[in-house]
């Protein structure tokens, strides 16, 4: 079945904003999305990667290697590829429940193994998701050794395997994507911490978004095609902008006073290491490039800091209030005090 | 206001939509949910779909989307991979005991219906529709919520056995007013049915009904209908409860550019929608919407309990047997088998088995706990210590928190005791319950204890080492029979006697104002630690948690009270 549109996708303006930024700078991390069931998570994700542009690759490397990274490219342990360049669209895994380490990591060709007694290593999810998007639904749920590798895998960008004289070395650099319900347990904070943004979403409250989901989801549904094309002009422009704010990136510039208000937003929550703080810049320059302009703005930095700290606070488990509003609070008064000073 | 004539569906009329639009449109409706005990009209009704697969039950994962057959393999020399039971065309896939399926499975078949399942070799797997037996008593897990929620169909196990009927292909295009669209919006909103897809499903389901009528356009009654069909069983309100969300005010804008004189739209026509929905609900179930919704809202975490539970295992993975679990054999050759010939090229009858081919079966993690509260929230509780009591509560909890263990919440006040809590790692959903712990009545202290007893015991089957944590001032007032207050103390004791028997750890907090003879008594029949609120800061209650009396181990051990 042909891929919802992402132009097409019906509010859920958070969801989109923070995955339009890991899209446009995957070097912020993952995107954790919590909240209702039913809300489009699986659905957006998938409608973004597909309205990515195709990536350069080699043609039967496994392993997707980018053709423009010689590093990348020359340590390759696809031996078998061909040196012919080809196009991928943009690879969205799907990390089940359950999973088990040898399907994420890799492990022995088994075929291969037993048909003709080579030594061959069939390369994993991680490996299916390196330049792209790694998706788990109720991530909270998930194995706490598949966690483990994940966070390693995700330090590193590089996955290694050392078992049974098998000894392979591959990139691996995805955007994480998690889905779940913090009502159905709890996640681990290292891997809490490992997701730069974090939205919430919830099921449309009022009737006319509602009622506007039920006919686009309709008309989707009678001509994927035609509807397709309906927003096919909104994806080239949505897209094109995520070309040039990847390209306008590198110029983007953060002045002494921003970076002085995204220091004072940390100290204003208290939040544990710089790795909020970081990300809070990063986002606001995505932000900034998305818009198509080189420096950033307060705004960027108000818009950018509910993603990145919302899941970083410090959690007193006995706070009624909760971290959203913590984080509101905490840009209010930095805001103020600023605009004292000014 | 005119009253039009009121739209039913009948028994016969429901079952026969649902099979025949689950059959048609998996992707869409996901399948039906049968919900009730095995009866003999549940065995037609299956029979009738014959050539149905049935899943076993504990089915591997494996075996859903496909794997390596070990026996095959290993007889011919070369990987014989084996087709899933996914993989099949048959028209339904029966899932028996759904209440009860891993998380890991919830999750394949999720995908499977969303049509994102792949078996092994990369190839996508068709949805096709399922039938979720869930033979759960009221108390009992029930099916995961995201499996519940793609199933569109919620049916009785005693629903009648009617023949499907053929939906026209191209059903999708019959037309959706949007009037009518809004109509289903405004009507699953007032009854509380706040999932969009359930949402969407409902819409589908008012098309596909106007297309077997053969007519192009749906309308307001295809719309009831469908609702009847879909929203009626999912309801957690009633529109009158609420009326900040009645749909008459919030139709949208929307229906006002439409022509005049088209069927339904404006407010009295959703109205409409609801009205027959609120019609067919038998009256007991509605005196039971409030408890359904607080019961929907447990059944994930409930289901998770179920995880790998009953002795089954969480999963396999790489390791030595002992300690950490198992050995898990089919695994362990099935991961020697391909080194066969590099190992021993020799001897090709034997299977060398090296450390890394070891694989061991985990079951759920030894060491887990479970904390259940069990709350006097009687009157004299109530206005004395009831503060005091949710604060030593919420310290144990925020512990737990730390530790990963769950929680379980259990009141007793004017007649019975209820379980507001099933047992969770959510610190949320605790800390809420606990706020909205009702307060005032009498103390039905026996029924109580027995309500905390019942989930320890659940708990310690399921491989949780339970904890009893009793917050009472030990004066009962209400014995199980509800009538005659000197049975009522007798009652407790008893209680608190077939606690110790069961040898679980519990500690007693004794909340009275003036703590005495009573509670420590009672500690001492239950063999629990006794711990007065008065002298006993967060800190020794953390500590008696953490030391509870009866160790599963040392059954019989008199614990003496600690004053």
């Amino acid at each position: 079945m042909a891929t919802f549109p992402f132009a097409a996708l019906v509010g859920q303006d958070d969801m989109k904003r923070a995955l339009t930024a890991v899209a446009i700078d995957p070097t912020i991390g993952g995107v954790l999305i919590f909240g209702d069931r039913g809300t489009g998570k699986s659905t957006a994700v998938r409608a973004l990667a597909a309205s990515l542009p195709t990536m350069a690759a080699f043609e039967g490397c496994r392993y997707r290697c980018d053709p423009a990274n010689p590093t990348e490219a020359g340590a390759c342990p696809d031996k078998e590829r061909a040196g012919k360049k080809t196009k991928i669209p943009v690879p969205v895994v799907d990390l089940p429940l359950g999973v088990t380490e040898d399907r994420v990591v890799g492990a022995l060709d088994l075929e291969r193994a037993l048909a003709t007694g080579e030594k061959l290593f069939e390369p994993g999810l991680l490996a299916r998701a390196h330049r792209g998007f790694l998706y788990i639904d109720e991530v909270n749920l998930l194995e706490d050794h598949i966690v483990d590798i994940l966070l390693d895998v995700a330090a590193s960008g590089i996955n290694v395997v050392e078992r049974e004289g098998l000894s392979v070395r591959h990139p691996a650099r995805f955007v994480i994507v998690g889905s779940g319900n913090p009502e159905e347990g709890e996640l681990r904070p290292q891997l809490l911490d490992r997701f730069g943004l974090a939205v919430e979403v919830k099921t449309p409250a009022d009737i006319p978004t509602r009622v506007e989901i039920i006919k686009r989801r309709d008309a989707f549904e009678r001509d994927p095609e035609g509807f397709f094309e309906t927003y096919r002009k909104a994806g080239e422009r949505h897209r094109r902008r995520i070309l040039a704010a990847r390209r306008l990136l590198p110029e983007v510039e953060t002045s002494d006073e921003i970076l002085g208000l995204v220091a004072a937003i940390g100290m204003a929550l208290g939040t544990d290491g710089a790795r909020g703080e970081l990300t809070m810049m990063r986002a606001s320059r995505t932000f900034a490039a998305y818009d198509g302009r080189k420096t950033v703005t307060d705004a960027d930095v108000r818009g950018a800091a509910p993603f990145a700290l919302t899941h970083r606070l410090r959690r007193d488990p006995l706070d009624e209030t909760g971290s959203a509003a913590r984080v509101d609070r905490a840009l209010k008064s930095v805001f103020e005090a600023d605009a004292d000073a000014a | 206001m005119p009253t039009p004539p009121e739209t039913t569906l009948s028994a016969q009329e429901a079952t026969a939509l649902c099979l025949t639009l689950a059959h048609a449109a998996p992707e869409t409706f996901g399948g039906i949910l049968l919900r009730g005990p095995l009866c003999p009209e549940r065995t037609r009704l299956l029979a009738r779909l014959e050539g149905s697969r049935r899943l076993p039950l504990g089915v591997e994962t494996d075996r859903l989307v496909g794997g390596l057959d070990l026996t095959a393999t290993l007889e011919s020399g070369r990987p014989t991979m084996m087709a899933g039971l996914l993989s099949g065309n048959e028209p339904f896939i029966i899932v028996p005991s759904a209440e009860r399926l891993s998380p890991e499975t919830v999750g394949i078949l999720s995908r499977f219906l969303d049509g994102q399942a792949n078996s092994p070799d990369g190839t996508r797997l068709q949805a096709r529709p399922l039938i979720l037996l869930d033979e759960g008593e009221a108390d009992d897990p029930r099916v995961d919520p995201r499996l519940a929620e793609r199933v569109a169909f919620i049916l009785p196990s005693n629903a009648p056995d009617e023949p499907l009927v053929r939906l026209a292909e191209d059903w999708r295009s019959v037309d959706l007013p949007d009037a009518i669209a809004a109509d289903l919006a405004a009507a699953a909103v007032a009854l509380g049915v706040s999932s969009m897809r359930t949402t969407l499903q409902v819409v589908a389901a008012a098309k596909a009904i106007a297309a077997l009528r053969g007519t192009s356009v749906v309308t307001q009654e295809d719309a009831t209908r469908a609702a009847l069909l879909v929203l009626a069983p999912r309801a957690t309100r009633l529109p009158s409860e609420d009326p900040a969300v009645d749909p008459a005010p919030q139709t949208p804008e929307e229906t006002d550019d439409k022509p005049e004189g088209e069927p339904g739209g404006d407010g009295p026509a959703a109205d409409r929608v609801v009205d027959a929905v609120v019609a067919s609900i038998d009256p007991d179930v509605l005196s039971g919407l409030q408890t359904a919704s607080l019961a929907r809202a447990n059944a994930g975490r409930a289901g998770q309990i179920v995880k790998g539970g009953r002795g089954r295992p969480t999963g396999v993975r790489q390791g030595i047997p002992g300690r950490a679990g198992r050995l898990a054999l089919v695994e362990t050759l099935t991961a020697a088998a391909p080194w066969r010939r590099l190992r021993a090229p020799a001897e090709a009858s034997r299977i060398p088995v090296r450390r890394d081919d070891l694989r061991i079966r985990r079951t759920r993690s030894k060491g887990a706990t479970l904390t259940i509260f069990c709350v006097d929230a009687s009157g004299s509780q109530a206005f004395a210590r009831m503060a005091e009591a949710k604060g030593a509560v919420e310290r144990v909890l925020a512990k737990a928190y730390v530790r990963r263990d769950e929680v379980a919440l259990v009141a007793f006040r004017k007649e019975s005791a209820e379980v507001l809590l099933p047992p969770t790692p959510s610190l949320t959903r605790a800390k809420r319950a606990l706020a909205a712990l009702p307060a005032g009545g009498g103390t039905p202290l026996a029924a109580g204890l027995i309500a905390g007893l019942r989930l320890a015991i659940g708990a310690a089957r399921e491989g949780l080492e339970p904890t009893l944590l009793v917050l009472t001032d030990g004066r009962a007032n209400v014995p199980l029979s509800g009538v005659g207050r000197a049975q009522a103390t007798e009652d407790a004791l008893a209680a608190a006697r077939t606690i110790r028997r069961n040898a679980i750890g519990a500690v007693l907090i004794d909340t009275g104002t003036r703590p005495g003879a009573a509670a420590a008594t009672l500690a001492q029949e239950m063999g629990a630690r006794y711990v007065p609120l008065r002298i006993a800061d967060a800190a020794a209650i953390e500590a008696a948690v953490a030391r509870p009396s009866a160790a599963p181990s040392s059954v019989r051990t008199t614990a003496s009270p600690v004053a």
